[in-house]
């Protein structure tokens, strides 16, 4: 029997959210944290989507979703009030379908899915992964079948590449790339004497004989076939912007207590920032589980072992229990001088309002099961979070 | 001087790539090799370890016997387009175009061949004595998602390219990363099934879809053993009908609890890519600066010898 989880802490914040984005460096256990996030709000009663781009696929076995991407799984909660759907992003298969259902024709379609620089520039326009998920992520908000929305985002070493998305597809269908591309000659602009043409040919032609590719052939009829999809494009991307910007979207930023990482946490949350949007929580994963107060002094070392029986207790147990408790104290102070640092960075970068600070245990082992991400969404339930200012 | 010239530090993001990398260069310093690490897509992360300002796009003696840089794929691809055209200030122009920039990553793999043609460069640098300016390169590579693409560029390309110099740059890359006197990659996880699960998938890619030779696993931040057979039989029994110090025992079961967790991970690592994993145990340390990182270099020290 699953208890109900009431709205506290992280989930109480993603409350009155309809859409959650987990945001973060790789390797800080986003997918984990989403899928926490989402397995708890659906045991709260609320019919949740949880969309993952993790490549490694550790939220399919996790939420042991049969194998293939791209479609939405019901995921089997006993004694969940609410329902839990899981789809794992097929980035691929999202850019062929939104060609497929801008395009004008048919016809049109296969063309540009079938010229052989599509996926490259198609790659190229879209920046990475993340632009798809954002695509993915709309067509879910849109189905209407969902009170929230849960995303994993791709590890990216920076938050623009996320929220910059939406902004550089614009940026480029409104310019004259385009134009350029169907004539790459014209990206010389002013220097076109002959002699410039020339040289830009060659090295275009040197271009295509490297990769076997008929490049300028190619890229110019993409360019031109491309073109027609450009309204939809320029529409959704104009929907995805105000759905990072609605009120109702959240952001979480996963770090953990891992001394290089400091920079790259803070960095990320000064861009969410510039990108017009405030970071509502932060979730620092794989603390150590548990204090150690008690000052390990020389005479609780000695007296460690009072009260065991004597015939099973060895002096060498002593030794290496207290070896222990001291390297996970030096742990522990290692740990709490990262956090403070990213407390002290965080504030330094004006995040604003002060997000919820909730901090996850190092679990051994980490979950990968449903039954794991269920403790951890109870570990999200009685997570006391705390302001910044408070710390 | 015998052993690998370039060593590429391959994972999933989060399992402590650089400082593999960092301790893989400590440990060709200690053996007196002249050593270049190069940092790409993670900037800044380098420099932390290593306590020195930011890198730059050109090689930088950081520590004796030590260079390091940021590899940066705009950089690199202006170097190649440098290259190319026979005219600074039309290479200028190009380069400047936003819409160039999309023409050139409509060319499948053009960046990841800039970035390998600059490592390449490096290794067939020489100093004025006609030496090698390097003798190990250590390449702290992008996140695996990134580091297959990068690796199956030149074999990829090389197929392609029949003509002109950067077929020529690509097939010498080729021939670089199948030589097992030459280069070794090195795949890291960390004891969590994830990275595991990941490690495996990037070994076997490694190792059969590309033939990159590739060296054992390595497993990184193992919690050591600590305690014998009995022991560890007594901890798990003990607080239900005896007292010891709930804080001690709390501790030393996690870290039993970790450290049994590592040795099934390296079990299944073991198995699935028929190679023993190299441990390199978890650091318990308030810093993580380059002294520090001695006890990684020592473990490492094997991986640079011939193969």
């Amino acid at each position: 029997m699953i208890p109900p989880v009431h709205g506290q802490g992280l989930v109480g914040l993603v409350d009155d959210a309809r859409v959650v984005v987990c945001l973060g460096p790789g390797g800080v256990g986003k997918t984990t944290t989403a899928a926490a996030i989402a397995v708890a709000a659906a045991l709260g009663g609320k019919r949740v989507a949880v969309l993952t781009v993790d490549p490694a696929a550790r939220l399919k076995d996790a939420l042991e979703l049969p194998r293939g991407a791209g479609t939405l799984h019901r995921v089997p909660l006993p004694d969940a009030d609410g329902t839990l759907d899981a789809l794992l992003l097929d980035a691929k298969g999202v850019f062929d379908e939104l060609v497929r259902r801008l395009a004008p024709t048919e016809a049109a379609a296969e063309r540009v899915l079938g010229n052989p620089v599509y996926r490259n520039v198609a790659g190229a326009f879209a920046g990475s992964d993340a632009y798809m998920a954002l695509e993915q992520l709309l067509d879910i908000v849109d189905t209407g079948d969902f009170d929230l929305v849960v995303v994993d985002t791709p590890p990216a070493s920076h938050a623009l590449e996320l929220f910059d998305a939406p902004e550089r597809i614009l940026a480029l269908l409104d310019s004259k790339a385009l134009e350029y591309l169907g004539e790459p000659i014209r990206i010389l602009g002013g220097a076109s004497s002959r002699i410039a043409r020339g040289l830009l040919s060659a090295v275009l032609s040197g271009l295509e004989r490297m990769t076997g590719l008929s490049l300028l052939r190619d890229i110019s009829a993409l360019a031109t076939d491309f073109g027609e999809v450009v309204p939809g494009f320029r529409r959704r991307a104009r929907a995805i912007r105000e759905l990072l910007r609605a009120e109702a979207t959240r952001y979480v930023l996963l770090a953990a207590p891992d001394p290089h990482a400091t920079r790259d946490v803070v960095g990320f949350a000064s861009e969410v920032e510039r990108a017009g949007v405030s970071i509502d929580a932060v979730v620092v994963n794989r603390v150590l589980p548990f204090a150690l107060d008690v000052a390990l002094s020389g005479r609780r070392d000695t007296d460690a072992a009072t009260g065991v029986p004597r015939a099973r207790w060895s002096a060498s147990l002593a030794r290496n229990l207290v070896t222990c408790a001291k390297d996970l104290d030096t742990l522990r102070s290692a740990q709490r001088s990262v956090i403070d640092a990213l407390q002290a960075g965080l504030a330094a970068h004006g995040t604003r309002p002060e997000p919820l600070w909730v901090e996850l245990p190092a679990l051994s082992p980490a979950p990968t099961t449903l039954a794991g991400i269920v403790a951890l969404a109870r570990a999200l339930q009685v997570a006391r979070g705390r302001s910044t200012s408070a710390a | 001087m015998a052993g690998p010239r370039l060593v590429i530090v391959t994972g999933k993001g989060g399992v402590g790539k650089t400082t593999v990398a960092a301790a893989v260069a400590q440990a060709a310093v200690a053996a007196r090799k002249r050593a270049l690490l190069v940092e790409v897509a993670t900037p800044g992360r380098l420099a932390s370890v290593l306590d020195v300002p930011p890198l730059a796009a050109e090689p930088r003696q950081v520590l004796e016997g030590l260079h390091a840089v940021a590899l940066e794929e705009g950089a690199a691809l202006e170097d190649l387009v440098h290259g190319l055209m026979p005219l600074r200030v039309l290479s200028r122009r190009l380069l400047s175009s936003e819409t160039f920039r999309i023409v050139a990553a409509a060319v499948p793999g053009i960046l990841e061949a800039a970035l390998l043609a600059r490592v390449v460069a490096w290794l067939d640098e020489h100093d004025r004595r006609g030496r090698a300016r390097y003798d190990v390169v250590v390449l702290d590579s992008p996140a695996s998602g990134h580091s297959v693409p990068l690796l199956a560029t030149p074999r990829t390309l090389s197929g392609l390219a029949t003509v002109g110099p950067l077929g020529a740059i690509m097939r010498r890359t080729s021939r670089w990363l199948a030589d097992p006197a030459l280069t070794l990659a090195l795949v890291v996880a960390i004891p969590e099934d994830w990275a595991v699960a990941e490690a495996v998938e990037l070994y076997e890619s490694l190792r059969d879809d590309l033939a990159i030779p590739v060296g054992r696993p390595v497993l990184n931040a193992v919690f050591p053993k600590r305690f014998s057979r009995a022991e560890a039989a007594l901890l798990e029994e003990a607080g239900t009908s005896h007292t010891i110090d709930p804080q001690l025992l709390e501790a030393g079961r996690y870290f039993l609890a970790r450290r049994n967790a590592a040795q099934a991970l390296t079990r299944t690592l073991r198995s699935a890519t028929r190679a023993r994993p190299l441990e390199l145990p978890f650091l318990f340390s308030t810093t993580m600066t380059w002294e520090d990182l001695g006890p990684l270099a020592d473990a490492l020290d094997g991986v640079l010898e011939p193969a």
